[in-house]
């Protein structure tokens, strides 16, 4: 069984493979940049899923992380003369102005940097609990945001940074959501996951079954802000320019669409949901022009795409409260025992 | 002659919330081996006893010791740890995650590997894993669980709820075992089964239980000594013949015969 399992795992992945050098091949940088997109929210989903919907701590603080993690791979990546080109009101502070790094080690850098941020806000705001908490890591991410606003030194201020290296491409971006997904699975299926589970369930009963309620929360916490680091490296250096503004609310709303959508504390959904909402997004542009239907006009309504999306996130939270997976998982055991009851089935017909 | 040795020891405490006082100068001791119930009217204060016990509530007053180590206010992980067990009123299962992973979720507490080890699925990681399992599975055979190992918890009958939280508090190894109403809201066949049930994990694991119960034919039946409470103050003290003949522990269940008085 295992084995088996082992092997059709490596034939997904071989086959990923041949449809990213398809992609690479093929498609026009429009549509590589929506799969690169979805991939970089399969990363930014499943961190705020363990957070959210494996540890069942209301956490709204992504942006923020992202934020840390996107400013962090810039300004470990961008080469010296773009940094003094884009340092012109207030000269880069003296570490960073020739320090260049290879991509990796700028990503996982980053990572660890949000990762410690992430731990610094952890430790001051868990001991608080459901709304108050989402309250408290929404303020962080906006105070984030706000410091980053006002660094001119560190961060270029309101005027962001511009030219950072289009390292990102299709191999990072499933490269990095292919290694996020083996590292949360397996954590999750770990002792630590189950942990974290039962502190979701019912913290009382987690407390007294011996479970470090503030340490384990902390440390999911912590790994959920690292990967939300490195999802906002791939970003910044896939757009190539970022600025503060980019990390409102509002990017943290769409990752919740995203689980939410997926199923909090499923794996498999956050995934799904991760492309059917990126591909969607863009899918959906049209209804932000304006529409000709023939017999009548409709003048372009910005921002209708939202409306249309805030409406999905009430149709799922009244008509499907678990999402399209609930806590389920996808397994090739189950696909398995379903397709081998079928061909039963089909044989007992003659 | 048997050696007594005292494993719980409870020195005058004493609970306030606000103006009320929920327990007032408490004192029991626990002798290894032993099955001692916790009786009282509703409202007697019990399970605030309990809560002191275990770690939820600080008690105002008094000291706790466990083995002869001041335990009073500790952070209630630690107390498990140190080898305190419970179960809980109104069950509290991890209701949505299988019959397996329950019992799993309390050997996580002994766990030395870090999150990372557990990440990369090192070799003393899976170790560690492997022997969660065994210990699980045997627990699970143990209460008769095992056939159910992957159903999820909720959907179990709740006489088989009651069995699981047990085992679940029992996969944290513990010395002293405390029940909170184990036998609440059971029928007679399930009453008697779990009767035979707690004397047999007494016995196997050399456990001290600790349990309130209002259930008086399972309270005779199996406990060694008796303490009644009423109003946060213990009126009395004794094997289970002694109790039923006590003239206080009669008028706190029964109320005070008014030509008497």
């Amino acid at each position: 069984m295992k084995k088996r399992n082992l092997i059709l795992t490596m034939i997904s992945m071989l086959i990923l493979i041949i449809i990213l050098v398809f992609v690479d091949k093929n498609l026009d940088s429009y549509n590589t940049r929506i799969l690169n997109l979805c991939a970089i929210y399969v990363i930014l989903a499943l961190s705020m899923n363990l957070v959210n919907g494996f540890t069942g701590l209301f956490s709204l603080g992504h942006a923020g992380f992202m934020a840390v993690g996107a400013y962090a791979t810039a300004l470990l990546t961008m080469s010296p003369e773009m940094k003094a080109q884009n340092f012109f009101l207030a000269p880069i502070i003296k570490p960073l102005a020739n320090l260049t790094l290879p991509f990796l080690p700028a990503l996982i850098i980053a990572g660890l940097i949000t990762a410690f941020v992430g731990y610094l806000i952890a430790s001051s705001v868990l001991k608080l609990r459901g709304d108050y908490l989402a309250i408290a890591t929404l303020g962080f991410s906006e105070i984030i945001r706000v410091i980053f606003t006002n660094t001119q030194t560190l961060t270029n201020g309101a005027l962001g940074l511009k030219g950072i290296p289009n390292t990102t491409n299709i191999w990072w971006t499933f490269g990095t959501a292919v290694v996020t997904v083996i590292i949360i699975t397996c954590l999750i299926n770990s002792s630590y996951g189950r942990a974290f589970k039962a502190i979701r369930e019912d913290e009382v009963a987690a407390e007294s079954m011996g479970i470090n309620l503030f340490k384990h929360k902390v440390l999911s916490f912590t790994i959920g802000a690292f990967f939300a680091g490195v999802g906002g490296g791939l970003l910044g250096n896939l757009l190539g320019t970022i600025d503060p503004l980019m990390f409102r609310f509002i990017l943290t709303f769409n990752i919740l669409l995203i689980i939410v959508l997926g199923g909090m504390g499923s794996i498999t959904g956050s995934i799904i949901a991760a492309f059917i909402v990126t591909i969607a997004g863009e899918a959906l542009r049209f209804l932000d022009e304006t529409m000709n239907f023939g017999f009548i006009t409709i003048q372009g309504i910005p921002g209708l795409r939202m409306v249309v999306f805030s409406a999905l996130l009430m149709m799922v939270v009244i008509f499907f409260r678990h999402g399209l997976m609930g806590t389920k998982e996808f397994s090739f055991d189950k696909i398995i025992s379903k397709f081998s009851r079928k061909t039963y089935e089909k044989g007992g017909d003659k | 002659m048997p050696e007594v040795n005292t494993v719980l020891n409870i020195e005058d405490v004493k609970m306030q919330f606000g103006g009320v006082t929920a327990v007032k100068d408490f004192n029991l001791n626990l002798n290894s081996g032993e099955i001692v119930a916790l009786i009282g009217p509703n409202g007697a204060g019990k399970t605030t006893a309990f809560n002191v016990v275990t770690g939820v509530y600080k008690p105002t007053a008094g000291k706790i010791y466990f083995n002869n180590k001041d335990i009073t206010g500790m952070r209630p992980d630690l107390i498990t740890k140190t080898g305190i067990a419970r179960t809980f009123q109104n069950i509290r299962l991890f209701k949505d995650l299988s019959v397996l992973d329950n019992v799993l979720i309390a050997n996580h507490l002994n766990i030395k590997s870090n999150f990372m080890d557990a990440i990369f699925r090192l070799p003393w990681y899976r170790k560690e894993e492997n022997e969660m399992m065994e210990k699980s599975l045997n627990l699970l055979e143990k209460v008769g669980l095992l056939e159910q190992k992957d159903d999820r918890a909720n959907s179990l009958p709740y006489g088989k709820q009651r069995r699981l939280e047990i085992a679940r508090a029992m996969a944290t190894s513990p010395k002293v075992l405390l029940l909170d109403e184990p036998a609440a809201g059971m029928n007679p066949k399930e009453t008697e089964d779990l009767t035979n049930f707690i004397k047999q994990i007494r016995d196997e694991f050399d456990l001290t239980i600790f349990m309130i119960e209002h259930h008086m034919q399972v309270v005779m039946g199996i406990s060694d000594r008796i303490y009644v409470l009423d109003y946060g103050v213990t009126i009395a003290e004794g094997n289970p013949y002694d109790i039923q003949n006590n003239e206080r522990v009669i008028q706190a269940y029964l109320g005070v015969n008014e030509d008497d008085a």
